[in-house]
Formats: C-alpha cells, sequence, structure tokens
C-alpha cells in the first residue's frame, strides 16, 4: 500500500466469470474487484476451486469456449475484458505474461527452445531472427541456465521440469512485460526447484520492475514473497490485505483457518496444524448468503444474507458479517 | 535415420517373402488355368504350351523357379500377353497408374488438409457443419457409384470431359483423379479437423496464444506439425486404398494402367502378371511405408528412430 498515490496498473471491478456447461451455469467468479501497483506482488491465495485460475485467464482472454467474463479490468488505459482480440494480442507476450502450473504442457514439444522464445521478439518488438536468438539467449542465462546455447537447440522432452519453467519464466519476461501472471509455478516441481523459481522471480522483479500477480493454494509461499494477499472463496473475495497484517490479525475466518493451516517450523510435529474442515460448495450450486458459513465456526443467522465487502481495521477489506472475529 | 532405414529395408525381405509365397499358391488355387479357353486346346498343344512355361513341373519345383527368377527382378513371360514380358507391362502401365494414383493422392491430402483445418478453426459454425456432412458423402458414395454419376455430369449432360480412354492429356485424367481422390480428401478432412480441434485445446497453443501470437501464426507454426500426425501415420493405408481404389477406377475409365493388366491377368490366370503386379506393389507400399516413417520422426522430434540414440 505504499504506492497508493501512483496510478494503478491493473484495476479489476467487478469481474465475474460464467461457464456454460452441460449441468448448468457454472459461476467461476462471482464479482472480485482489486488493483495492482507498478511492481507490487499481489498474491491470489484459495483452495482449488476457488477461481484464482480462472482469474488470470480472464485477465489473459485465455478463457474456455464456453466461458464469459464481464466487469472491467483497465491495464495501461484498455479494458481487457472489451478491448478485442487485435489489442489483446498486442499487449499479451509484450505488456502482460503469463506463467502456468505445468511447465511441461506449457511449451510446444514440437518446437525447439531457441524458436519459441525469439517468436515472442519477433511478434512485439519486430526484430530480426538473428537478433532475437541473441536476446533471448541472454535472457536464459538471466534465469540461471547453465548452458544457454546449448538450450536453445533443445526439445522440452529434454529438460527437467524446473529446467522448463525456468525457459517459461525467460519466455514472459522477453519483452519486459509490465505484468506477469504466473499461476502455481512452482506445483508441479520438486520441492528443492520451488524455493528456486520462487527467489528468481523476486530477483527479476527487482531487476525489472515487474509486477507480479502469484496464484497459489500455499500461504507460506506467500509470506516471502507477496506485498498484499487476495483471498478467495467459492469466486468471491474473503479479505484483501497487506501480507503483514494477514498473518498477524486476519480478520475473516476463512483467511484464519488458511493462516493456521500452514504448518510452522516452531511448533511440534503435527501440533497446531488445522486443516479446515468440510469441503468448498459445489461451484454449480453455491448456496446464497456467505459462501463460507457452512464450515465457518462463527456463522450465525446474518450469514444467510451476502456480505459485502468492507473496510477491515487493518486498512484492507473484508466479506464478513462479524465485527471482530473471537479468538 | 540411414541405419534405421537400413535395418526396416532388411527386415522388409521376409515381408515380401511371405507375400511371394501367399500370392503364388492362392493363384494356383484359382480353379482354371492360363491355357484355358471357350476353344479348348488341342492336348498336344496345351502340354507344349505347359512345358515351355514349366508349368508341367511340380508346384514346389517351380515355387523355386520363380524365386530365382525374383531375385533377378525377373518377374517373367506373360501368358496372355505373347510377346510381352511382365516386366514390360508393369513399365508400360505403371507411369500411367503412378500418375493417376499420385495425382489423386496429392489432391486428397491437400484439399483434405485444407478443409479438415478450416472446419476445426470453424468448429460448430455452419460452415464446419456443411463441410463435415461433404466428407461424410465423399465417405459413403462408392467410386463405381460416383465415376458414372460425374461421367453423365461432365461427360455425357456438359460434354467437358471424355467419358474414358486415355491420352497424356489433364482432360483425361480429371475425372479418374476425381473419382480416386474424393473419398481421401473425405476421409484426410475428417481426420485434420478432429486432430486439429484436440491439438488447439492442449497447453502449448494457449502459451501461444498468451504470448500474443495472431492466429495464423498459431497454426501455421504451433499446430501444424501435431495437427498432421495422424494424416501422415494414414498416408501408408492411404497409398494401399488408392492403389486398390485404381484398379476399379482404371476398369471404370477404360485406363492402360497397372490396375487394368491386373484385373485382366487375374481373369485370364495369367499367373506371372498377377504375381508380378502384387509383388510389385508390395514392394511399393513397404518403401512408402518406410518413408512415412522417416517423415513421422522428422516431425516428431520426441520420436528417435535408432535405438542407440537413447530413450
Amino acid at each position: 500500500m505504499t504506492a497508493a498515490m501512483t496510478p494503478s496498473l491493473l484495476q479489476v471491478s467487478d469481474l465475474k466469470v460464467r461457464f456454460c456447461t452441460a449441468d448448468g451455469e457454472l459461476q467461476a467468479l462471482r464479482s472480485v474487484s482489486f488493483d495492482m501497483q507498478p511492481g507490487e506482488v499481489l498474491a491470489v491465495v484459495g483452495e482449488s476451486g476457488s477461481g484464482k485460475t480462472q482469474l488470470a485467464l480472464a485477465l489473459m482472454g485465455l478463457l474456455a469456449e464456453n466461458g464469459s467474463a464481464s466487469g472491467t479490468a483497465m491495464f495501461q488505459g484498455h479494458d481487457l475484458l472489451s478491448c478485442g482480440q487485435a489489442r489483446l494480442n498486442r499487449l499479451r507476450g509484450s505488456e502482460m505474461a503469463m506463467i502456468f502450473q505445468d511447465p511441461e504442457s506449457t511449451l510446444n514439444p514440437y518446437l525447439n527452445i531457441g524458436r519459441q522464445m525469439s517468436e515472442v521478439l519477433e511478434q512485439h518488438r519486430r526484430m530480426p531472427h538473428a537478433q532475437a536468438l541473441q536476446v533471448a539467449e541472454e535472457m536464459l542465462h538471466q534465469v540461471r541456465i547453465g548452458n544457454p546455447r546449448e538450450c536453445m537447440q533443445q526439445y522440452p522432452h529434454e529438460l527437467s521440469g524446473g529446467m522448463q519453467q525456468r525457459i517459461v519464466i525467460a519466455m514472459g519476461l522477453l519483452c519486459q512485460p509490465a505484468l506477469l501472471i504466473a499461476d502455481e509455478p512452482t506445483t508441479a516441481l520438486d520441492v528443492t526447484v520451488q524455493a528456486d523459481i520462487n527467489r528468481l522471480m523476486l530477483d527479476l522483479r527487482e531487476r525489472y520492475q515487474t509486477a507480479i500477480m502469484l496464484i497459489t493454494h500455499d500461504l507460506g509461499v506467500v509470506a516471502g514473497l507477496a506485498d498484499r494477499v487476495l483471498v478467495l472463496y467459492a469466486g468471491q473475495t474473503m479479505e484483501y490485505a497487506a501480507v503483514r497484517d494477514l498473518y498477524r490479525q486476519p480478520e475473516h475466518p476463512y483467511s484464519r483457518a488458511l493462516v493456521r493451516a500452514v504448518p510452522q517450523l516452531d511448533s511440534q510435529h503435527g501440533a497446531g496444524l488445522q486443516p479446515i474442515p468440510g469441503n468448498p460448495p459445489n461451484p454449480l450450486q453455491i448456496p446464497s448468503g456467505c459462501p463460507f458459513r457452512d464450515r465457518c465456526e462463527f456463522a450465525f443467522t446474518d450469514c444467510t444474507a451476502t456480505p459485502l465487502l468492507r473496510p477491515a481495521r487493518h486498512g484492507g477489506q473484508i466479506a464478513c458479517h462479524l465485527e471482530t472475529l473471537p479468538e | 535415420m540411414l541405419r534405421y532405414a537400413l535395418e526396416r529395408l532388411l527386415t522388409a525381405i521376409p515381408t515380401l517373402l511371405l507375400l511371394i509365397t501367399l500370392a503364388f499358391f492362392l493363384i494356383r488355387l484359382a480353379p482354371g488355368g492360363p491355357f484355358d479357353a471357350e476353344r479348348a486346346l488341342s492336348p498336344e498343344i496345351e502340354q507344349n504350351l505347359n512345358q515351355l512355361y514349366h508349368l508341367d513341373e511340380p508346384l514346389p519345383l517351380q515355387y523355386f523357379r520363380y524365386l530365382g527368377q525374383i531375385l533377378r527382378l525377373d518377374f517373367g513371360p506373360s501368358f496372355q500377353y505373347r510377346d510381352w514380358t511382365v516386366n514390360q507391362l508393369i513399365a508400360q502401365g505403371f507411369p500411367v497408374s503412378l500418375t493417376i494414383g499420385g495425382l489423386a493422392l496429392l489432391l486428397g491430402l491437400l484439399a483434405g488438409v485444407l478443409i479438415g483445418m478450416l472446419a476445426a478453426l470453424r468448429q460448430n459454425h455452419w460452415l464446419d457443419y456443411l463441410l463435415m456432412s461433404l466428407a461424410m458423402a465423399g465417405l459413403s458414395i462408392p467410386a463405381f457409384v460416383l465415376a458414372p454419376i460425374l461421367v453423365l455430369l461432365f461427360a455425357v449432360h456438359f460434354g467437358w470431359l471424355p467419358a474414358g480412354g486415355w491420352e497424356w492429356r489433364l482432360q483425361y485424367m480429371l475425372l479418374p483423379i476425381l473419382t480416386l481422390a474424393m473419398p481421401l480428401v473425405a476421409y484426410v478432412a475428417r481426420l485434420t479437423r478432429a486432430s486439429m480441434i484436440e491439438v488447439m485445446r492442449t497447453g502449448f497453443i494457449r502459451t501461444a496464444r498468451a504470448k500474443g501470437l495472431p492466429l495464423h501464426q498459431i497454426v501455421l507454426r504451433h499446430a501444424w506439425k501435431p495437427a498432421l500426425l495422424p494424416v501422415v501415420s494414414y498416408l501408408g493405408p492411404a497409398a494401399a486404398a488408392v492403389i486398390t481404389g485404381s484398379v476399379v477406377i482404371e476398369k471404370i475409365f477404360t485406363i492402360p494402367g497397372l490396375g487394368t493388366y491386373f484385373v485382366q491377368g487375374a481373369l485370364n490366370r495369367d499367373y506371372t502378371l498377377v504375381l508380378g503386379v502384387v509383388i510389385f506393389y508390395g514392394m511399393l507400399i513397404i518403401l512408402f511405408n518406410l518413408l512415412v516413417d522417416l517423415l513421422y520422426a522428422w516431425m516428431d522430434p520426441q520420436i528417435h528412430l535408432d535405438s542407440r540414440e537413447g530413450y
């Protein structure tokens, strides 16, 4: 929140994502609003099915064919949701880039790495092929790939998952985008590689001033990386706060449950780790009122009405009827 | 790659041997013989003929004699086309069949891939439905129905094209090629559409879109290889289909190609001619399949042909 006076890089308001399925309409996102400052790291946190991936795909214009998004998402003066394919193609890969969950299915197995990287520069920077290859090679060096020249000639199946994800990150950063959306970039990787990739993203953010939207289900990762946190549940914002505040004094019961579900090093084995009982609601039939009320230990009569997002005491926002969260 | 090709050619030898053996004994199982005719020959003449062509020897001896011939790439004399060797007949008929078959295969691939891609990119759009209905019709109508319809239309009704016969000119080739290519176009179109739709849903196409590449680049750079792999593996069976199809079509359009000789040979029990054509086509299909596999490996970098290269 330090840069509150500078104009936002990304301003999302009332974003809704729906899918037409054979079983009826599925609401993946039900009114989500937030903003991102240049260079900021925003963590989007929630369980599987909370709509966090669909949020990223909607912003990138990559929703599945049966999906549609409404609302506005202002990015560098353009509404990403209504600006049309041609404008979107000028922004994607150039001003905004995305890293996907599974690096193995992200890279094209039929093209070598050099070709897949250079085409980004050729497309957006109108760079000649030879020069694009050179820049790409330098970028591979930046993401700490040992032998970039050899790597450029290789095909994805010849590389490890960690290498592939580094390449995907390098590919996303080629045009030095203002916004990098990373959808669980380390979930598919070994634990040792995870920390590496996370550190790499932070380094690159320092170097290129790239804002990062980090989508994750792991609050433990968020603590060290993010400036602010957006907690999603069943397609709705539960809490939106600076990361320090969310850890110290979460105001939403769901956020607190998430924080408590993170294993702590200093706690005894198994003790203190509190899983959240129950399951998220079926996205095809989300009950009216607060979607979390069935799993919430503090639910009371008001919770049958949908809570509106309101200012919280820590300066962020929450959607909860509770005045104060009991201990 | 070269090593693999050589290995494949070596393993083709037993396949070919099996083909020769089966063909040799199967044709002998057919009733009648090469010199049976309405007007019976006198026993002396028939005996002389049989002696001349070694048909009086025991079958195993004939078989090994024939194998020896094949090794010298000599298919022997034709029994019916006197003064012609089978090699000469093949040399005469094959260029015609190759021209028609090759052009039909080419047309089938080009048109099929184009239609399939278009349909896939317009999935569930009216154009997609139209193209796929036409493809279904193209698959369902057999050549011996399609050919007369085309002849009726373009030769009899409009008088634009000859109804049959052969000269080395385009108007004589058009209808046979069209008839031969039709089911191929239809099948390749359906194959391409299905695999293209699947490819367009993969993660790496999503990545290409996330990079801001326009659709034509996504198709031309990222999607075409994986989308065409099923078509490439269909090339082998497609070539075989063209060869068998040409037998029918050459008959309908009275084209002096290899197929016509094959049919005549089979009807006349012209043992050497039938065997020669069968073996020649067999070699052709084996060779073509090898080329297809090499092409496939070139397109898919995940395939390593030489087992020594690892994986």
